[in-house]
């Protein structure tokens, strides 16, 4: 195996036998990363002015975002912000994994949906409706909280995914709510609840205090403010007496329960809070899109909200901020096929200038790659191929670089495919190696891309998204401001 | 090691991402290397032109326009076929005309979340004039708001949901497919009258398109005193034979309005193994000879084969060249989309630049095409629908598509 | 009678492939305690890598080898093929997430999903490829009594899946690498002082699993016929909810908890409803949890204090 020739791992990545775990992690507790010290900086101010300080840029932010696009793109950050914060209370906190969590989120956006549209003619003020949306929310999440009183670990999770199921094909179904027990034949009239595939629209934007919510910055600030206060007051919750038994609760239940932790109500209680902010988070989302739709709260939007909870980091309740940013921002700055490529090539030269040491490395490194060029160049010119650059700009100077086939969709293919192989081996190379085996891999990337991925923008974002998302982890298993803790076994 | 190897590049992206995140405005990208020129500077104060003569003399008329589609995700097969008809029609439209319009690839996944933001991006490129699609009827349904607050004018060549253009509220909206219910009503009509069943059993995919168009067949078909059954499975089922044991001898025919010509397919297959005899009657969205070719089954379509249309067969023969013969009834309404609202951009344009959006969004509502590659002119009404739409029923013969009514 | 009979036969076709998909999870949870939701992809894999070789091999209207030895071959081809996409999704995406909180490799699940559908979207398309298998195996072949219809090509996939299945018990009870499997899924660090190489049992186990998957994916395939990139996720979500069901990490419970959803499935639609089945489906499961907590094979953990 290659592994023989690495160094050996750090003691915490494996479990050793003979070694005390504690002990082995506390060492790596002490190394202090970059990452870290930002972090310990940061935990060193007091919470109130953290928040208000972040709280005050964000909202000074409208006032300079260049377009409407920008602040749509804040405002989902602030969204996935507050959704990520609820998410914590429930799974960070208190270690129950709700998979359930999303069909809150449309619970409230539906409930707030209903009162206040021509749906069924109410218009309840806004000042009413989503106080009413949250507290319904919140005894939805009390009611889905029970199982948990016989049902533990993976098995509640199930449960819950089960309740996040049943949601979306309501959702999807409920305009025609009648379940007919011999059935084939067609209701007359079958009751419409959700409108089924073609949602609820016409949703009245939020009125507050008089004023009326109608633009996308409107929703930024009101979100912006939300989170803030939610976030402040988990804070609060988080140092006093429960807060500490919710998380006694997570570490170690049977320990908590000895210790008179009154556990299975707290873990309803997490419920129930986790629910109220995916409420209340729904409603804005309603308001916001003026339209909801089942497929709006199905399993992948579910996965996204974890991502941006455990990405941030879990447990930390501030961090939920950083994954919601890389979640909603990442996707929108790979939008534009010419920004991707911008940020691939940009991230190549940085992780060149920053990385490869001493320069000799990098020597080897452009030495392999203009190599393997000329190689390439040579074996198409054998086939007869044109291999006259085309383009402007950057693409110019990338396709002077690497030759841009007329019939290019399989050799693309071909290179895409190499791509994956190498990048994948390149991580298991000794470290003397990497330079001259990234010069390849680098060549048949830039290949691919000029050939293939360039022509597609929209699979590119995705599978661009995909490999960030695997990189980050790997980097960060900890989540970016996570931190390490032994788990109970 | 390998840790810091990752995180290194991945700090440099996010870096990035706060530097380029503001410079949408000024759009100094190389996918559109001459598209970087404002349009609101352009307007016009004369009246509209609205005839598609090419202006004579000046510089080429360059302009962007947004793509929306589900180019990624569960409906890719349809997003990505609209994706290579969208760029074939506007290459073939600048080709002929001397234009250097550019696409501006926009991808929703047929997620009106993501619509939303999408066109919230469009809207605030000041160079986009006009947009393609988005495909499906929630998404139209969600980002109609904003766009009628933007004045941008959107053409979808999918959504067929009929309340989409009944009221007005979408001012800026239009289509090049005929609704829900012109559709329906020939269905129905065309069961009862050629198939002559009596008992129809519709089974619907629970998307927007497809209880659109059961409920309007519905409503003919109870006119006409056939008894209707109706049952649902989602889109994404993977297995259809619990619902094909339900369907009892005296169903004549099944009507399936779904866009997965390949489900259908399966559904029909289901039936033969089941040794159940109605027929399968397939909505335009099934319209799709290499993935629908259940022997003696019905389809509607809404303009003929494309492939069968004079017209039409220099566009079938690129369109083959470039990819592949395979597809069915969601890519050529977006070539002739794409020529629409190429056609009306420009029309107001001047020295090279295109009217402001209101006047790109009148000058495409009255654009007319006379020859398309769907077999006649297309030109939209007041409302945004496509004036004279008609639907045509075919019958899969020997695996060939043959026109029955 | 006739619709119950034919129902059964449904629902086990389709028990038959959710139960191999389930047993991918089951045998990676045992091992790592890790619940890989990037294992629908895998199962979407080997049904590309299946359609791929019957492709190469002639397609379903002319195929090159007999029926009898073609279908081997299309399942041992996604079976290897799906094997070394597990294997490596292990080393790259989860590896370095081992000491991670429990739930942090959700994350590069989704982050792998995201990868490879949008590789297989890039590099074969997005048209919905069919397996054709009508023209492989005619549907009216087998046994066709009334109103009870079982094609040839569904008593196939039931049965190579029992076979499958039964293989793996063997396998996990007599053999050295099963039992090591084995061992390490009850106390890892005790086989780890025995002398096991906890590494190479979990690529075996992530070998294993996804093989299972892969197979899975060339019989959906053949009964069900549509071939495209987002198959995988459906499939991934009934595969995970069947070996929860039948109490995770459990090889029985895998296979009986995907026979009950593939029943399930089945009677909810033929019975009560299509349109709120699956709202049906669940109900009944969280029924069935809150009675038996721990699934249907599953044990009580004992908590070490």
């Amino acid at each position: 195996m290659t592994d023989d020739t690495r160094p050996p791992e750090p003691a915490s990545t494996d479990r050793s036998i003979g070694k005390d775990q504690w002990v082995e992690a506390a060492a790596d507790r002490r190394v202090e990363t970059r990452v870290d010290s930002v972090r310990r900086r940061i935990s060193s101010t007091p919470v109130q002015w953290r928040i208000l300080v972040v709280g005050a840029v964000a909202l000074l932010f409208a006032l300079v975002s260049p377009s409407d696009y920008i602040t749509r793109i804040a405002f989902t950050v602030a969204l996935y912000t507050l959704l990520a914060t609820g998410l914590n209370v429930v799974v960070g906190w208190s270690g129950l994994l709700d998979l359930g969590y999303a069909a809150f989120f449309g619970f409230g956006a539906y409930a707030y949906a209903l009162l206040s549209s021509d749906k069924f003619h109410l218009h309840w003020p806004t000042l009413v409706s989503v106080p009413v949306v949250v507290a319904g929310t919140a005894i939805l999440g009390l009611v889905l909280g029970l199982p948990s009183r016989r049902l533990s670990g993976d098995y509640l999770a199930i449960v819950t995914l089960f309740f996040g199921q049943i949601f979306v094909s309501i959702a999807n179904n409920g305009d025609r709510l009648q379940i007919s027990l011999n059935g084939n034949d067609v209701p007359s009239k079958p009751f419409n609840l959700t409108g089924g595939p073609n949602g609820v629209t016409g949703i009245d934007p939020m009125s507050l205090f008089g004023y009326r919510v109608h633009t996308i910055t409107g929703y930024y600030l009101v979100t912006v403010v939300t989170a803030a206060v939610v976030i402040l007051l988990f804070y609060r919750l988080r140092n006093a007496r429960s807060g500490l038994a919710l998380r006694s609760m997570r570490e170690d239940p049977l320990a908590a329960e000895i210790l008179s932790v009154p556990v299975r109500r707290l873990r309803l209680v997490a419920f129930a809070l986790g629910a109220a902010v995916a409420g209340l988070a729904g409603t804005i989302f309603a308001a916001v899109q003026q339209s909801v739709f089942g497929s709006n709260f199905d399993v992948p939007f579910l996965v996204l909200l974890y991502a941006s909870a455990i990405l941030g980091g879990l447990g930390n309740l501030g961090a939920g901020f950083v994954g919601a940013f890389i979640v909603a921002v990442l996707p929108e700055m790979l939008r534009t096929p010419s920004t991707g490529r911008l940020l691939v090539y940009g991230a190549l030269v940085a992780f060149l200038a920053l990385r490869m040491r001493p320069l000799g490395r990098l020597g080897q490194f452009v030495a392999s790659l203009i190599v393997t060029g000329a190689l390439v160049r040579a074996i198409l010119a054998g086939f007869g191929t044109d291999l006259r650059p085309r383009g402007s700009g950057l693409s110019g100077f990338t396709g002077a670089l690497v030759p841009h086939l007329e019939r290019s969709v399989t050799f693309g293919n071909v290179a895409f495919l190499a791509l994956i192989a190498g990048g994948l081996a390149l991580t298991l190379l000794s470290h003397e190696w990497r330079p001259f085996a990234g010069g390849v891999v680098t060549y048949v990337g830039m290949l691919a891309w000029e050939n293939r991925l360039a022509d597609q923008g929209s699979i590119t974002r995705q599978l661009l998204i995909g490999a960030s998302l695997v990189a980050i982890m790997a980097s960060r298993p900890q989540g970016i401001f996570g931190t390490k803790r032994v788990e109970v076994l | 090691m390998s840790k810091k190897l990752l995180f290194a590049p991945l700090a440099a992206l996010l870096l990035a991402a706060t530097a380029c995140g503001s410079d949408s405005k000024s759009s100094g990208d190389s996918a559109a290397p001459a598209g970087t020129t404002a349009g609101t500077t352009a307007a016009t104060t004369g009246a509209v032109e609205t005839t598609a003569a090419p202006a004579a003399g000046g510089a080429a008329c360059s302009a962007k326009i947004g793509f929306m589609g589900p180019f990624t995700g569960d409906a890719a097969s349809i997003g990505q076929e609209q994706l290579n008809w969208g760029k074939l029609g506007i290459d073939d439209f600048n080709a002929k005309n001397g234009t250097t319009f550019s696409l501006v690839e926009t991808d929703t996944q047929l997620d009106p979340a993501q619509a939303t933001t999408g066109a919230q991006k469009l809207i605030s490129d000041t160079g986009v004039v006009a947009v393609l699609g988005p495909a499906g009827s929630q998404e139209v349904e969600a980002i109609g708001p904003a766009m009628t607050t933007a004045g941008l004018v959107y053409i979808s060549p999918s959504a067929t949901r009929t309340s989409l253009t009944v009221d007005g509220k979408m001012p800026t909206f239009a289509r090049v497919v005929p609704n829900d219910d012109a559709q329906g009503p020939t269905i129905a009509n065309f069961v009862k009258d050629t198939i002559k069943a009596t008992k129809v059993l519709i089974v619907d995919d629970q998307t927007s398109y497809s209880t659109g168009l059961a409920d309007s067949a519905t409503a003919t078909w109870k006119t006409l005193g056939v008894e209707v059954l109706r049952e649902s499975i989602a889109q994404k089922s993977t297995d259809f034979s619990s619902l094909v044991a339900k369907v009892t001898d005296d169903v004549g025919a099944v009507f399936l309005p779904w866009q997965i010509a390949a489900n259908a397919q399966q559904f029909g297959t289901q039936l033969a193994e089941q040794g159940k005899k109605a027929v399968v009657v397939g909505s335009d969205g099934v319209y799709s000879p290499s993935d629908f070719s259940l022997e003696g089954a019905y389809v509607s379509s809404f303009a003929p084969d494309v492939r069968g249309v004079p017209a039409a067969a220099d566009v079938v023969a690129a369109y083959q060249k470039a990819h592949d013969d395979k597809f069915g009834t969601f890519g050529p309404p977006v070539y002739v989309a794409a020529q629409l609202l190429a056609t009306g951009i420009q029309a107001t344009c001047k020295d090279g630049k295109p009217g402001a959006r209101a006047d790109v969004t009148t000058a495409v509502k009255a654009a007319k095409l006379d020859d398309t590659i769907l077999g006649g002119p297309v030109a939209l009404d007041a409302n945004g629908d496509v004036v004279g739409a008609k639907f045509y029923m075919s019958q899969v013969k020997g695996g060939k598509y043959t026109l029955v009514g | 009678m006739g619709q119950f009979v034919q129902l059964v036969v449904n629902g086990l076709t389709l028990g038959s492939v959710y139960a191999l998909i389930a047993l991918g999870y089951s045998l990676v949870y045992g091992v790592l305690k890790l619940l890989n939701f990037a294992h629908g992809e895998v199962y979407m894999i080997g049904a590309f890598l299946g359609y791929g070789t019957l492709h190469t091999l002639g397609g379903a209207a002319d195929p090159a080898l007999p029926v009898a030895v073609l279908l081997p071959v299309l399942m041992v081809v996604a079976a290897l093929g799906s094997g070394l996409v597990g294997v490596a999704i292990e080393r790259f995406a989860y590896r370095p997430l081992r000491t991670a909180p429990r739930i942090a490799p959700l994350v590069s699940a989704l982050g792998t999903s995201f990868f490879l559908q949008n590789a297989v979207l890039l590099v074969v398309g997005a048209r919905i490829l069919r397996y054709e298998s009508e023209k492989l195996v005619d549907v009216r072949s087998g046994i066709h009594e009334g109103v009870l219809n079982v094609s040839v090509m569904r008593l196939l996939v039931i049965g190579v899946s029992f076979a499958v299945m039964i293989g793996l018990m063997i396998f996990m009870r007599r053999s050295k690498l099963g039992k090591a499997m084995r061992a390490t899924s009850y106390d890892p660090e005790a086989a780890q002082m025995m002398g096991l190489d906890v590494n190479r049992v979990i690529m075996v186990t992530f070998f294993i699993g996804s093989a299972l998957a892969g197979v899975a994916g060339v019989m959906s395939g053949l009964v069900y016929n549509r071939v495209f990139q987002t198959m995988g996720f459906v499939a991934g979500l009934k595969g995970f909810t069947a070996s929860v069901v039948g109490g995770i990490g459990s090889v029985q419970g895998a296979m009986a908890g995907g026979l009950i959803i593939g029943f399930a499935e089945s009677f909810a639609q033929g019975y009560v409803s299509t349109t709120f089945y699956d709202v049906v489906v669940f109900l009944v499961l969280i029924g069935f949890m809150l009675i038996r907590p721990r699934g249907l094979f599953g044990v009580a953990e004992l908590k070490k204090v």
